[in-house]
């Protein structure tokens, strides 16, 4: 037994019994502890200053808002959602290898389009427009192919992923993927249909960003412009970096976005900042054209929902507040961002759009 | 006296949550995120002050839990499991970014990303805060980083000197050395801590016969 009677401040802040009585106020610890103070009663002031202290550095090291938690518990979510629609298949045998994403044979579709204006296509892919991060490895055996007429052509990669070119489109990729990474270098705009490997990534790299393939079956659609370099994602999920190869001094945990269906990056190349929306038009993700949705008198959360649903985006709403809104709607094929317009219409609320999610500002219909 | 908010003892439960997600119950999964994500967000603001890089590292952690369900193995400790997953993840993913082979020290390449940014850039939600409170935050974050992330699972999680010794991998005497060394350091650090000086002077002299009695 410890002689709390000695102890001063510091002593009781380190003293575990005392705040797992503060932090967790368990009946066998009060009872212990109203039970000391009420024999030591000189000490209860220095008591009393310990648990504000402790409660205190509890709550300084707290630095999530609950706006803040609800978004990225709806992120979750909607992740989680889409990562069981497309159930991995394969049962693996090497559980200590932990990787990050296990995952089927199943095909994984990726649809690159980069413009580069101004960018000479006639140049060798080298390390000025494209790298990889061991570009410098000349044992490395790289193949190219380039396609400057109409149409598009075919390319088939070592591992039996295949690469629709556009034209004045140029592509690199390695004689066989030996390494940890496949990684393929591009210029201009392709379609790619990539074989999952969750062994090993796929990584498009351009001269600003690097496309990773993540998991389960996706889309991206990515646009760059003199300015910008856009990503969007129809299903599942990827990664955009920067590509950080050839500027070592940039800090590079700050330019790595994740996305989810429907959200879309925007690489902004002065600033080399990347951000994070809603693409213009979300479509309906996975499932073929959807039957027309008709509401009477639904509680306006059901609509949320429903259009979360079927569009996979989340949409944040205070459901105590709007708990007394009612629609009676018949919602189509107008684009999602018309239906939200004519539903916070009828509830007399408005819409924003904050990192890649939908934000309703409403009051309360009694 | 300030109204002091218990960590909820809902570890049972969170052991409950994790069994049925293992067996494909969707809602214990977001549910079990619902009650740990806050817990894990704060603990790796100790590593990095990049939002945006800790949402997508939990984002990864439970995604990998989902995909992974069926081989997870049953734990009664699915906070420390949680926490220890996260460290990992954590500390790969800084060690991937900033390049560095194995024999540079994680410790030391973790604060230069801690010191790189002030205080200020993090997201504070300060209006729930008081005086007392962003001054300790302020105090805490001049912390060395190992020192932080004691006083993090120590006074925010409430975990026992055991738990975070087996967290950090480190031996428990190291812990409590940390935590002696850090709560010190606070003390020199915070008004509010020196407030109470004149109160321990007067019991430190005060202890002195009683010790020799107890002698």
């Amino acid at each position: 037994m410890q002689d709390y009677a000695q102890y001063d401040i510091k002593d009781f802040l380190a003293d575990e019994a005392f705040c797992r009585w503060v932090l967790r106020q368990q009946p066998a610890d009060n009872a212990f502890w109203e039970n000391w103070l009420r024999n030591n009663p000189q000490r209860a002031a220095i008591v009393s200053k310990a648990k504000t202290l402790i409660s205190e550095i509890h709550h300084a090291q707290n630095y999530l808002s609950e706006e803040e938690l609800e978004m990225e518990l709806q992120r979750l979510s909607a992740a989680r959602k889409s990562a069981t629609q497309y159930p991995e298949h394969k049962e693996s045998t090497r559980r200590w290898l932990r990787p990050v994403w296990l995952g089927g044979g199943a095909l994984v579709c990726m649809l690159v389009l980069f413009l580069l204006f101004g960018n000479p296509l006639t140049r060798p892919a080298g390390p000025r427009t494209a790298h990889g991060p061991d570009s410098a490895h000349k044992t490395d055996q790289w193949v190219e192919v380039a396609h400057d007429g109409g149409g598009t052509r075919l390319v088939s990669l070592p591992d039996g992923s295949t690469v629709r070119l556009s034209g004045k489109t140029r592509i690199s990729y390695p004689a066989a993927f030996v390494k940890a990474e496949r990684e393929v270098r591009l210029n201009g705009e392709a379609f790619f249909e990539v074989i999952k490997n969750p062994e090993s990534p796929f990584k498009v790299y351009t001269s600003d960003i690097v496309t990773t393939v993540l998991g389960t079956s996706f889309t991206v659609k990515a646009f760059d412009g003199d300015k910008d370099v856009r990503v969007v994602v129809k299903t599942g999920k990827v990664t955009v970096a920067a590509n950080t190869a050839r500027d070592e001094t940039r800090e590079p945990e700050k330019n790595e976005l994740v996305l989810l269906p429907n959200q879309q990056v925007v690489y902004h190349r002065e600033e080399q900042k990347m951000k994070r929306s809603l693409i213009e038009n979300p479509a309906p993700v996975g499932q073929p054209v959807a039957a027309n949705l008709v509401f009477e008198n639904a509680p306006v959360a059901r609509v949320f929902e429903s259009l979360q649903k079927q569009y996979e985006v989340q949409i944040i709403y205070d459901a105590d507040l709007l708990a007394g809104c009612q629609l009676t709607a018949e919602l189509g094929q107008e684009p999602l961002f018309e239906k939200l317009a004519m539903i916070c219409k009828a509830i007399q609320a408005r819409y924003e759009l904050i990192d890649g999610q939908i934000i309703i500002h409403g009051s309360s219909c009694h | 006296m300030k109204k002091s908010t218990p960590i909820p003892v809902d570890e049972p439960l969170l052991a409950d949550l994790w069994n049925r997600f293992r067996e494909n119950d969707e809602q214990a999964f977001d549910e079990l995120a619902r009650r740990r994500y806050r817990l894990l967000f704060n603990y790796a603001t100790r590593f990095t002050k990049d939002t945006e890089l800790i949402k997508d590292c939990i984002q990864d952690l439970f995604l990998e839990l989902w995909y992974r369900r069926t081989r997870l193995a049953d734990t009664p400790y699915v906070t420390v499991y949680l926490i220890c997953a996260l460290r990992n993840n954590l500390l790969r993913k800084l060690k991937v970014n900033t390049r560095l082979d194995d024999s540079v020290d994680l410790a030391a390449s973790c604060d230069v990303f801690t010191d790189n940014l002030t205080v200020e850039t993090m997201l504070i939600s300060s209006e729930s805060m008081s005086q007392n409170e962003r001054e300790i935050r302020n105090a805490i974050n001049r912390l060395p980083r190992r020192q932080q992330e004691v006083i993090f699972l120590k006074f925010y999680e409430g975990l026992s000197n055991e738990e975070i010794a087996k967290v950090m991998d480190i031996e428990k005497q190291t812990v409590a050395n940390f935590i002696y060394r850090a709560i010190n350091q606070l003390k020199n650090d915070l008004p509010s801590f020196s407030q109470i000086i004149p109160q321990i002077i007067f019991l430190f002299l005060s202890s002195q016969p009683f010790d020799l009695q107890s002698c």
